[in-house]
């Protein structure tokens, strides 16, 4: 599959930081649990480099999961490495659960728009599909293009989300209710 | 009637993989976020939170044993480039 590339309206290193904090986040609810496995920085360059478990539950009614023998609760294995010399941030993700079928493996790049670099970053993104270590193409090539398109819409929109979130967090509180009339 | 606006703090808080690692997960992110927020990406490398993060590590790697979770990967397949 080609890179998908996108640009936000985002200096990187807000991204970076709406990345760390990405879930929960009411676009992707069907991640309910970040665990962090390893993380460290580098000596000799820096880059912090972390693995994470991601936890994630499709919300399946329990008639369905029986009769169709699926697990409810699926993990994926996310790497990521954050390098502020060079303001890369890269994440890579796989699923652990269904691998022996399905391998997903996704892998995003975010990095200073070179058109704006000040104020802007670039998003470059690929999701490898393989069943049973084929890569998948022709036919369902062009239905998982536009699966990963939508879902990678999704991504973008649940960033801007956590990213509007954390701006007003920074002022120490969130508008819960809007200017109707309410009496004390 | 009065026109007014109410304003909570927003907190986010994500489930760890077991329900133990909980406590151990908040208050190591809680660090983490600071860490890497006002220092990591303002040019301090020297890592903290290692003391907190070495019992939630601890934690979460019985409870991924325990749930047979197996996220040991073939490694030349994870190809950051």
């Amino acid at each position: 599959m080609e890179y998908l590339s996108s640009s936000c309206n985002h200096p990187w290193e807000t991204v970076v930081h709406a990345a760390a904090r990405k879930y929960p986040n009411p676009l992707n609810p069907n991640v309910v649990g970040v665990d962090v496995i390893e993380r460290s920085v580098d000596e000799k360059s820096g880059v912090l480099k972390s693995h994470r478990l991601l936890t994630t539950s499709w919300g399946l009614p329990t008639w369905l999961i029986k009769v169709v023998g699926m697990e409810e609760t699926c993990y994926v294995s996310e790497h990521s490495e954050v390098d502020p010399e060079t303001k890369t941030l890269k994440l890579q993700s796989r699923n652990l659960t269904f691998s022996r079928f399905v391998d997903i493996d996704e892998q995003l790049i975010y990095r200073p728009d070179p058109q704006d670099p000040n104020n802007r970053t670039l998003l470059q993104q690929e999701a490898i599909i393989k069943v049973n270590g084929v890569p998948m193409s022709s036919y369902c090539e062009d239905l998982l293009k536009n699966t990963f398109n939508s879902n990678a819409n999704l991504g973008r929109q649940a960033m801007e989300w956590v990213i509007s979130h954390i701006k007003e967090e920074s002022h120490g509180v969130r508008k819960v209710f809007s200017s109707g009339k309410y009496s004390l | 009637m009065i026109d007014t606006e109410i304003y909570v703090p927003y907190i986010a808080t994500m489930n760890s993989v077991s329900p133990k690692c909980q406590q151990l997960k908040e208050d190591y992110d809680k660090c983490f976020n600071h860490w890497f927020t006002d220092k990591y990406l303002k040019g301090v490398k020297k890592e903290d939170c290692i003391d907190v993060f070495r019992s939630y590590q601890s934690c979460v790697k019985d409870a991924i044993k325990e749930k047979g979770i197996n996220i040991s990967e073939n490694t030349d397949e994870i190809k950051l480039t």
